[in-house]
């Protein structure tokens, strides 16, 4: 069954990527998940399905009258496959979400930057996510939801290890924020493993787009703090926007670098990446946002006068198979979705 | 080019890495590199950290087991803890590293204590409390005065300084008026 409200999502632009905010060339987004659960209550993990549904009923009808449009309400257990990727693939959800057989929802604004996810490994997962570098607009977002459930429910806590979770590694604040940045100078440069390992001697962590398991297709790196506990939570805010910047910095030198003396070998890869994306009729999804990386990096260096940042942040979005799906030219068959994107991009492309 | 380790996949990622004096570099696909962080860590943790965190704290007894177990009877068995609200027990806690419910912290402490410290900064809670509305001034005090900073480094970098000093005066209004908050007197009443 397709759910009615997520069939307008594909073709609207997500809530986090602007065509325009602040850093936005380089750190893409910035998210903020705190988790939280209901004292006296098992985990959904192992839940029953009686447990998990009177959860998501309390959690539900405590969030209700929070923000000033109403939220969409999404019950992810009677969605088809192609609707929850949709989700995925806006990055509202994760697979998690998908394991439970009851009780799971999605509670959103109909702008996608405030969410929270009923019984995922927590009963409840609150996030935010901006685009650009705006990690204490999105914790200043977050926190107003969490203060009002707060009131309004009976949450998990003690004194010494903080906010209790279903997974200790989130003990204490049970915070992750996390910055999306795209670093292709530094890939480009060989550089990115060094800057890499630095981030992980910080005590802070890296993953690829679509989070936990993902790879780091399309030079996307998601910094985010490893630890939880013994920090508060501006200073873990202060903490990773302390290394974005540096990152940033870094990321800005290599492009400098890069244009300064290695001209052509960059024009060169930019080039092929357009001329791929512009000729290509087979493309599958890692070729494509590997060359939309590209495409973006000649952007963002006002290469292009003729192919806008609104045009690749769409295409961002709309190589990914379930948005493919809905919203490209119909594939014949499942093997004709690479030749179905090719399409699209080939299209999008012509079009100013 | 292709992937290294592969073979399939167009390779999207070289390492150069020094050893000896001589470089050498790694040509890999995004998914190897994945499937290998400790080539740089890119990528991802597949695997559970409190999983790990728990098997570690085990293993150097399970050594010590094996050293002695040539003519000693088997060692028993780690004791089974049980939580008395979920049934949850220490073994599943080690297994999946996860908990059964907020109740099981309490229960199983023995184990969960130990393990904090390779997992997290600190062993105590310095953050928000539930039902305290909102952040400490305090805490809105570093939050928006970080940020200023980071505007301002922007803003000199980019050589505008017009914007710079915009911020500059918005930094010292924000720290006169906490200062002066600090040393109004009176307030202690």
């Amino acid at each position: 069954m397709s759910n009615p409200l997520i069939a307008e999502l594909p073709a609207q632009p997500v809530g986090w990527l602007a065509d325009s905010g602040p850093d936005e060339d380089i750190a893409i987004s910035s998210r903020i998940r705190l988790a939280r659960n209901l004292a006296g209550r098992p985990f959904p993990v192992h839940a029953t399905d009686e447990e998990l549904s009177a959860v998501a009923d309390r959690v539900i009808t405590a969030a209700a009258g929070i923000t000033e449009k109403p939220w969409w309400r999404i019950d992810i257990c009677e969605l088809d496959g192609t609707d929850r990727m949709i989700l995925f693939e806006r990055r509202l959800v994760s697979r998690e979400l998908f394991k439970r057989p009851a009780g799971a929802h999605l509670l959103m604004e109909p702008d996608e930057q405030t969410g929270i996810m009923v019984n995922e490994e927590d009963h409840i997962r609150l996030q935010s996510l901006l685009p650009g570098l705006q990690l204490a607009e999105a914790y200043e977002k977050i926190d107003r939801v969490d203060c009002v459930l707060a009131e309004k429910l009976d949450i998990a806590y003690d004194d010494k290890l903080g906010f209790l979770t279903s997974c200790p590694t989130n003990l204490g604040t049970a915070m992750r924020a996390s910055v999306m940045l795209h670093l292709p100078a530094l890939v480009l440069e060989n550089r990115i493993a060094g800057a890499v390992q630095g981030i992980g001697q910080l005590g802070l962590t890296v993953r690829g787009i679509f989070g936990e398991g993902s790879d780091n297709r399309g030079n996307l790196f998601q910094i985010s703090n490893q630890s939880t506990l013994g920090e508060s939570e501006p200073e873990i805010i202060d903490r990773l926007g302390r290394v974005i910047a540096k990152l940033i910095d870094h990321e800005k030198n290599a492009r400098r670098r890069l244009l300064d003396s290695r001209m052509n070998f960059l024009l060169d890869k930019i080039g092929r990446a357009y001329g791929c994306l512009r000729n290509a009729y087979i493309l599958s999804a890692g070729e494509a946002l590997n060359a939309l990386s590209l495409l973006r990096l000649g952007v963002d260096l006002k290469m292009f006068d003729h192919v806008s940042i609104h045009t690749v942040n769409n295409l961002f979005v709309r190589i990914n198979p379930a948005h493919l799906s809905k919203l490209g030219p119909p594939a014949t068959d499942p093997g004709n979705i690479d030749a179905a994107r090719a399409t699209l991009v080939r299209t999008m492309l012509r079009e100013k | 080019m292709l992937c290294n380790m592969c073979g399939k996949n167009e390779a999207t990622i070289h390492i150069e890495e020094i050893s000896d004096g001589e470089s050498k570099t790694i040509h890999l696909c995004g998914e190897c590199m994945a499937k290998h962080p400790q080539l740089g860590g890119v990528g991802v943790s597949p695997f559970n950290l409190a999983e790990i965190v728990f098997n570690l704290a085990k293993k150097p007894s399970l050594e010590k087991d094996a050293k002695k177990s040539d003519d000693a009877p088997e060692a028993a068995p780690d004791e089974v803890i049980v939580c008395p609200s979920c049934s949850w027990t220490s073994r599943e806690l080690k297994s999946t590293g996860l908990l059964g419910c907020p109740d099981c912290y309490r229960a199983f402490a023995k184990v969960i204590e130990p393990a904090l410290t390779a997992m997290h900064r600190g062993t105590v809670h310095t953050g928000k409390r539930p039902r305290t509305i909102g952040m400490t001034a305090d805490d809105e005090f570093k939050i928006r005065l970080s940020a200023l900073r980071r505007e301002l480094n922007e803003t000199i970098k980019a050589e505008n300084y017009e914007q710079s000093a915009i911020i500059r005066d918005r930094i010292a209004e924000l720290t006169g008026a906490r200062d002066r908050i600090a040393a109004a007197p009176g307030d202690l009443s």
